[in-house]
């Protein structure tokens, strides 16, 4: 574990030195600033929402960090670690810790801007559960949109302009994916393809408050497609080797 | 019996409709080396990179022993913004070596290859001569039971070059078996037990040809079990044959150990400036 850490670090260092990381990151930065520039507002409606961009900013991140890996040096890694797989794996952590930071910027934000206005930046009170709410749905959320980001590798999918847009595509169409299975029941089959962006939008529509069990679905679905995602990726770079 | 570490039984690869290499068979034994020369494109690295698990075989099999632990020099070198003693270090930490142990390899390695006042420098900033060496470094960094080299040299100046053949040849004698893709016959004549010619998709075995412009010693061995004195960089190789050792070395530099071996009670027998090529 130590070793596939130590591989972890070494790629983020490449990667933050390759200053990709800087558009999503500004995405999401001027996102908080913007959405967020007047208040009050409300804690579940604005979580929601922030949620969303949240994905869609990491699936940009995912993207960009499976499009800067350099072949040679994920070649050395393998060979050094004894291990494909630990080698994805290293690079799986590595979207979970940028997912974790991402998550914890979104939070902190507003919740700061509350704690400044004493109080008055939600259109309630805020409780420990929402904080923890909250927290949960960006990091979930961040780390799916990431996994999903993270497939369009370019051993997986050549055409780095296709990458794009499929991406971006199926985000948009996972966020509307039970509208368009409602006027088209056979998209339905193929929607859990897409990651689970719809089911946070209608689990929490008009709620007042992060409901348990709306809360855990939420995360349970995140987190399936994230490993599902983090599984096929592993599975095709085993046999799309170099 | 010496173990064999690494074999290709009957291995195709193929990209597409274009079969680049066709029912290879080779094996490798411990402290070994098999060079692989032919034209650009003809198939050495894509048969490097099959040996390094990196690449799928189209049919075929490639096998080694489980657990062996691989050294690969690849054939060109990324250029991040990291610097060659940061990069280093964290391979080293990769392979699970200790830091107090590692910096002193890094930093013997850095010195050998006159690379320790630039250490600190980005790799952005590098020469391509420079990059190489870092590449080859990072594949000596730990012990490899099988060291798969796609052109080491390229790029490297004369000291550095020697620096690696004495290297690897110290590995060789302490059992790494080495796989070398090259095209610098001096490197050959100093590293090759076994040359293969790769065209056409299949191997063919070719004579180590010797270097052009070396000298060579016939020495009568003082006795039974005699050791040939270590630490000369010039030797290109040395053969037994019976009571009698040939020793190989670069022209004009065998001074020092033709003087050590007469010391040590060794007769000359014959001297000669051999050109082939």
């Amino acid at each position: 574990m130590k070793r596939t850490a130590e591989a972890a670090r070494l790629q983020a260092v490449l990667y933050l030195k390759t200053g990709k990381v800087v558009m999503p990151g500004l995405a999401l930065l001027i996102f908080l600033v913007s959405f967020y520039s007047v208040g009050p507002v409300d804690l579940v409606d604005s979580t929601v929402l922030t949620t969303l961009a949240l994905a869609l900013v990491m699936t940009w991140a995912g993207l960009s960090f499976a499009r800067a890996e350099e072949p040679i040096v994920s070649q050395l890694l393998q060979l050094k670690l004894h291990s494909p797989a630990r080698e994805i794996a290293s690079r799986a952590i590595l979207l979970m810790v940028f997912s974790l930071i991402a998550a914890l910027l979104s939070a902190a934000w507003p919740l700061g801007k509350n704690l400044i206005s004493e109080g008055a930046f939600f259109t309630r009170a805020v409780t420990g559960a929402d904080i923890w709410g909250m927290l949960g749905l960006f990091f979930s959320a961040s780390v799916m949109g990431g996994a999903f980001g993270a497939l369009f590798h370019p051993r997986i999918f050549r055409d780095t302009r296709a990458a794009w847009l499929i991406a971006l595509l199926g985000c948009l169409l996972g966020a509307y994916s039970g509208i368009i299975s409602n006027s088209i029941p056979v998209f339905g089959f193929a929607a859990w393809l897409l990651p689970p962006l719809h089911g946070i939008i209608t689990r929490f529509d008009a709620a007042l408050s992060f409901d348990p069990a709306a809360l855990a679905k939420t995360l349970i679905a995140c987190w399936a497609y994230a490993l599902g995602a983090f599984a096929l990726k592993s599975l095709l770079l085993r046999r799309i080797r170099f | 019996m010496t173990e064999t570490v690494l074999s290709f039984d009957h291995v195709s690869k193929r990209f597409g409709s274009f079969e680049v290499l066709k029912d290879v068979t080779i094996s490798l034994k411990k402290g070994e080396c098999a060079a692989l020369t032919g034209l650009n494109g003809s198939g050495k690295t894509t048969l490097l990179k099959l040996a390094a698990g990196l690449a799928r075989v189209s049919s075929g099999e490639v096998r080694t022993p489980g657990g062996i632990r691989l050294g690969y020099i690849p054939e060109s070198f990324p250029r991040p913004a990291v610097s060659a003693r940061s990069l280093l270090r964290s391979f080293g930490r990769i392979q699970g070596m200790a830091p107090p142990a590692l910096d002193e390899r890094i930093n013997k390695l850095l010195e050998a290859f006159n690379l320790q006042d630039d250490a600190g420098s980005p790799l952005n900033t590098y020469s391509k001569g420079m990059l190489q060496k870092v590449c080859v470094l990072q594949a000596f960094l730990g012990r490899a039971d099988i060291l798969l080299l796609d052109e080491p040299l390229s790029g490297q100046d004369a000291a550095s070059q020697e620096t690696f053949i004495r290297l690897t040849k110290s590995l060789l004698s302490s059992g790494t078996a080495v796989l070398l893709a090259c095209h610098e016959k001096y490197l050959l004549s100093a590293l090759a037990d076994t040359v293969y010619e790769v065209g056409g998709g299949t191997l063919r075995a070719a004579a180590a040809t010797p270097q052009n412009d070396e000298d060579l010693y016939v020495f009568d061995l003082p006795g039974e079990g005699s050791v040939i004195p270590k630490g000369f960089d010039d030797f290109l190789r040395v053969k037994q044959e019976g009571a009698q050792a040939l020793i190989y070395c670069r022209h004009g530099k065998g001074n020092d150990m033709l003087r050590a071996l007469l010391d040590a009670g060794w007769r000359l027998k014959e001297m000669r400036h051999e050109k082939n090529g």
